[in-house]
Formats: C-alpha cells, sequence, structure tokens
C-alpha cells in the first residue's frame, strides 16, 4: 500500500491534536492537553480506486520557547498548516513557519486549515487575510475539530493531491 | 580489569537506567545488545519487528540517524531524537513515550539507544501547558476588556455625541427667545439644565467603566474619602422631579432630617435618586403619593422611597438589579437604571434592596456609609457643589 506521511504544523492550541482525533476516531473533547513530542497516527483513505495510508505526525505547537523541529518534517508528502480562527497572531505565527519550511521545502503540497469555525462569531480572520494563500495553490479550508466540518474532506483533498504529484510515492 | 567485566558493569548500568541497545550492522540491520528491557518486547516487538511497531522509532533509524551514522564526519557523537508517543493498542490502553539516541563510538561503531520518557514528558508537558494556559487566559482577559471597551465607546458615542447637538441646538433657541417670553424660556432652560445632566451622567458612567477597565476594584482610598450631604441632594433633585409628579398628579412627601453626609459624589447620587423617584412616580397612579424618608443606623445612612403602586412584580423581584432586566412592560427604559444604582451604590460600600410594603406598593432602600471626617468637621466639598 502506498504511505504518505503528512505533518500538522501550527501555533500552540490552533487544534491540531483536535483534528487528528477528530479525523481518526471521530472524537472531540474541549479539555486541552497541550502536546510535547510526536504522535504518529494512521488511517487509510481511497482515492479513486487507490488506497493510501496517511501517516499523520502531530507536532508540539510553536510557541515562544520553541520553533518546529524541522528534522521531523522530512520525507513529508504534505504539510498542514493550521491556525486559530480566533486567534489572529496564530496566523502571523504560521507565516513565519511557512517562509522557514518553504526554503527547504519549496512546492510542498500544502493546505491551511482555519479551524473553530463553530465560534466563526468570534473569528478574527477575515477572506481577505486568506487570499493570498489561495493565489499561492494553497488549499484553504475553515474546519472545526468540534463539528468535524471539513475535516475527511481536508485530508482527502490532501490525499488526492499527493497522488496527483506522485513524485516520491513509496510502495510499500 | 578485563573487557567483559567491563562490558557487564556498562550492561549492569543500563539496564539499571532502562535502556536499551541496538547495534547497529555492516548492512543497516540491528541486533539487540544483553539484557533487553521488558518493555521493549511489550511494545516493539524486537529488533527485526520495531520498524513494523513504531513509524516514529523506523522514520528516525532510517532518516535522521541514518544519515548521521553515515555521514563522513568521523568520530564520537550522539543525536537524540526528541519524545515520541506510542500506544500499544489491544493489549494495554495506556500511553507511553520514549526517546532514542543514535550514536557513534570512537572506533566507528553505531548503536541505537531506546529508552521510556514517561518522567520527562510529565515533567515538560506540566511545564508547557502551564505556559500554554497562562497565555490563553491573559489573552482572554485582554479581548474581554475589548469588548467592554467597545460598549464604553457606543456610550460615548452613541449616547453623548447626539446629546450636544441637541444641547447646542437649546442653546441657540434660547438666544434666539424673547427675554419676556414667559412661556418658552424657562422652559428651554429646564431642557438645557437636563441635557447637560444627561451629558455629565455619560461621563460618570463611563468613569465607572474606565475604573473597571483598568481592574481597579475602586473601593475608595481612605485617606481620600469623597463625602457629600446625602440631605441636599435629595432636596435638589425632588425638586427636579416635581414637575414630572405633578404631571401625573402625584405628590412627592419628603421628611427631610438635618444635614446627613455621606460618602459618594453629588452627580451620581442624584441620578440613583432620580432614578427611583421617577420609578416611584411612574408606577403610582393618579393622587398618589411618593414619601422619601432618611435614618441613620450605625455608620450607615439610610434613604427610603415608598409609593402605593401595584407593587413590583414577584417574578423579576430577584434579578432586579440585573442589566437589562425591566420590571414588566414600561416602554422606552433601558433597563440599566436599577443596575447603575447598585453598581454604584456598591462602588462606595453601600447596597440597594426593593422589596414590596405589606400595605401595598413598592420600597426601595439603600444604605450609604457615613463619612466620618466630614460628619465631624461638618465640612465637604459635595455640599458646595450640590447648593450652588
Ligand atoms: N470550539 C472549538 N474548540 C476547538 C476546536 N479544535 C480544538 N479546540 C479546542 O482548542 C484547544 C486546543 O486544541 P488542541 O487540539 O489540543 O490544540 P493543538 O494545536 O494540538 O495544541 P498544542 O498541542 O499545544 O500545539 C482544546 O481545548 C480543544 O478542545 C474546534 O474546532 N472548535
Ligand atoms: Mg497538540
Amino acid at each position: 500500500m502506498i504511505k504518505k506521511k503528512i505533518c500538522l504544523i501550527g501555533a500552540y492550541a490552533v487544534g491540531k491534536t483536535s483534528l487528528v482525533r477528530r479525523f481518526v476516531s471521530g472524537i472531540f473533547s474541549d479539555n486541552y492537553l497541550t502536546t510535547v513530542g510526536v504522535k504518529i497516527d494512521q488511517r487509510t483513505v481511497s482515492v479513486d480506486d487507490r488506497e493510501v495510508r496517511l501517516m499523520i505526525w502531530d507536532l508540539a505547537g510553536r510557541d515562544e520557547f520553541q520553533a518546529v523541529q524541522k528534522s521531523y518534517l522530512r520525507g513529508s508528502s504534505a504539510f498542514l498548516y493550521v491556525i486559530d480562527g480566533t486567534r489572529r497572531e496564530t496566523l502571523d505565527a504560521v507565516r513565519e513557519e511557512m517562509a522557514e519550511i518553504a526554503a527547504e521545502y519549496p512546492r510542498m503540497t500544502s493546505a491551511l486549515l482555519v479551524n473553530k469555525h463553530d465560534l466563526v462569531d468570534d473569528w478574527e480572520i477575515t477572506e481577505d487575510l486568506l487570499a493570498p494563500f489561495r493565489q499561492a495553490g494553497f488549499l484553504v479550508l475553515s474546519t472545526s475539530a468540534k463539528t468535524g466540518e471539513n475535516v475527511a474532506e481536508a485530508f482527502d483533498e490532501m490525499a488526492r493531491r499527493m497522488l496527483g504529484d506522485d513524485a516520491g510515492a513509496q510502495e510499500n | 580489569m578485563s573487557e567483559a567485566s567491563d562490558s557487564a558493569i556498562r550492561g549492569q548500568a543500563l539496564n539499571a537506567m532502562g535502556v536499551l541497545v541496538l547495534s547497529r550492522q555492516e548492512h543497516g540491520e540491528f541486533v539487540e545488545i544483553d539484557p533487553v528491557p521488558a518493555w521493549w518486547k511489550t511494545v516493539f516487538g524486537s529488533a527485526a519487528e520495531f520498524r513494523g511497531r513504531s513509524p516514529f522509532l523506523e522514520d528516525f533509524a532510517e532518516g535522521a540517524a541514518a544519515e548521521f551514522w553515515d555521514s563522513a564526519d568521523e568520530g564520537e557523537g550522539t543525536l537524540p531524537s526528541g519524545i515520541w508517543e506510542e500506544t500499544t493498542g489491544e493489549t494495554v490502553s495506556g500511553r507511553y513515550f520514549f526517546e532514542a539516541i543514535a550514536g557513534r563510538g570512537s572506533g566507528g561503531e553505531s548503536f541505537l539507544m531506546v529508552m521510556p520518557a514517561d518522567d520527562r514528558w510529565q515533567r515538560e508537558q506540566g511545564f508547557t501547558q502551564n505556559a500554554h494556559d497562562q497565555s490563553l487566559g491573559k489573552r482572554r482577559l485582554v479581548k474581554e476588556l475589548e469588548k467592554k471597551q467597545i460598549l464604553l465607546q457606543c456610550i460615548m458615542h452613541d449616547l453623548g455625541n447626539p446629546l450636544s447637538t441637541v444641547l447646542m441646538n437649546l442653546q441657540h433657541i434660547g438666544r434666539q427667545l424673547d427675554d419676556h417670553d414667559k412661556v418658552l424660556r424657562p422652559a428651554v432652560r429646564r431642557a438645557v439644565v437636563q441635557a447637560e445632566r444627561q451629558r455629565e451622567l455619560i461621563r460618570s458612567i463611563a468613569q465607572v467603566f474606565a475604573a473597571d477597565l483598568v481592574g481597579a476594584s475602586h473601593s475608595g482610598d481612605p485617606g481620600a474619602e469623597i463625602s457629600v450631604n446625602l440631605m441636599s441632594v435629595a432636596a435638589e433633585t425632588i425638586a427636579a422631579c416635581a414637575q414630572a409628579a405633578a404631571e401625573r398628579g402625584v405628590t412627592l412627601c419628603p421628611f427631610f432630617s438635618g444635614r446627613l453626609f455621606v460618602v459618594g459624589e453629588p452627580l451620581p447620587l442624584s441620578r440613583i435618586l432620580e432614578n427611583l423617584l421617577i420609578n416611584a412616580i411612574r408606577h403610582s397612579s393618579q393622587g398618589g403619593q411618593v414619601t422619601i424618608a432618611f435614618e441613620e443606623e450605625e455608620r450607615f445612612a439610610i434613604c427610603r422611597i415608598e409609593d402605593g403602586g401595584p407593587g413590583i412584580d414577584e417574578s423579576v423581584i430577584d434579578r432586579l438589579f440585573q442589566p437589562f432586566s425591566q420590571g414588566g412592560d414600561m416602554p422606552g427604559q433601558s433597563g440599566l437604571g436599577l443596575y447603575f444604582c447598585r453598581m454604584t451604590i456598591e462602588m462606595w460600600g453601600g447596597s440597594i434592596v426593593g422589596s414590596n410594603r405589606p400595605e401595598g406598593g413598592a420600597c426601595f432602600e439603600f444604605r450609604l456609609p457615613l463619612a466620618i471626617s466630614a460628619n465631624a468637621s461638618g465640612k465637604s466639598n459635595g455640599e458646595a457643589e450640590t447648593s450652588s
């Protein structure tokens, strides 16, 4: 089966772990337990008639004290950048991260997930802030780990795009 | 010491620390070095199986670590993997944390150490959680204050600006009127006075909010006590409400006593009294009476305003002093009047209650701390302001 490594990148508490849990186990919790270290979850999706096993790397969120450890990104086929729609600064943080990462991984299949869409009344992220990412070829989606909105869609679409690029598929 | 006993000691030491050591062979395969800890078999299986069981360890061993082992620069060194989490699916539903270190010996040998990292995870998780919770908490607070700030802007802008226009126009009309116009001139003057009071009130609400915004729980600095003569403010306010009472055929019956200095400020105090009086007048029927009585009790002054109307609806009596709780179907009221009264009175260290009188009608009673210094010396800046 084809295996693809996909990394979630973004500031702390934006909902990376919650999105993975929603996608892999179908559950959500309001409790916040910040991730320390790495956890890999797997789920197989089908694209047309092909099955792909997604190896989803949930990385510790970037904060004032630490950036994302770049060595974890090697071998990835896609990056999922996640921001919190209710916290504008998480977009700035991800922008910085992107600039650094893009130097080493140009043209990586990437998506920007604007999470916590269930709290849309409190959103600080507006469409005009997102337009540049769409123009740069990102898949931009509003998601909610709480309601499940666009969560499976995001992973499915990433799988489709990764198979589309198919430069580095590892057949196992 | 022999080489054999050397390695035996090393083995014992690693065992005591719960470390597993894999030796990397020429073609990249691994061999376990004795002793092998029990968790290795449970979680990772064996040197041949671990890749299938742990995607992270596989990634490390084949990726960053392999590059490190094969890199041209010779010599001793280590490369840590960082902490990762394993869940042993079927058997034990627990979370386990591990850390690996790729190492290169002086003789060019390559090895991989794997060890449990639950304690380290616990420490780092606690520390990081704390930091994140604190920043998120601080952020929430700032956002809440921002909302209040917006509300404050609304008060200033949406209430204040139209009022300024009203005032300007009233003053303009006043100037145009004939000096001998006996009907309109007094009416315009009354309107100007009311509009000016309103503007002052907006300012003082803004101050209450502003104090709230900087987090100053304003209970008054005892060194700089603010005081006001409750009696003279009440006399003025009652006079100002006389017109409204007369229009509804209601009589105001004040029972004044001597001077009564309390903690407070003239303008908000006058607004509190006006709120309570207008309420009482509105709820009275034609020919009714509103009494205003004063009393001293221990270190407090009490003011009681009673009417003979239908009384307070039992269903709202509990949230009478909450914002936007309107007592019945009175149109044109913001629902903030009694809330404002409570906030201001409590800010001065007093209290307010509303109840129904046994003989019918409503009773509102507030108490304010006596201003000790002013009562003793009989002097207050409030008196000068209110009696002018
Ligand atoms: N309302 C709402 N809350 C969410 C959503 N996603 C996550 N949360 C909450 O946001 C908090 C952080 O979620 P996590 O998934 O732990 O965030 P993270 O990005 O993994 O955080 P780190 O591990 O610290 O980097 C938790 O309290 C979640 O319950 C969402 O879509 N809607
Ligand atoms: Mg997380």
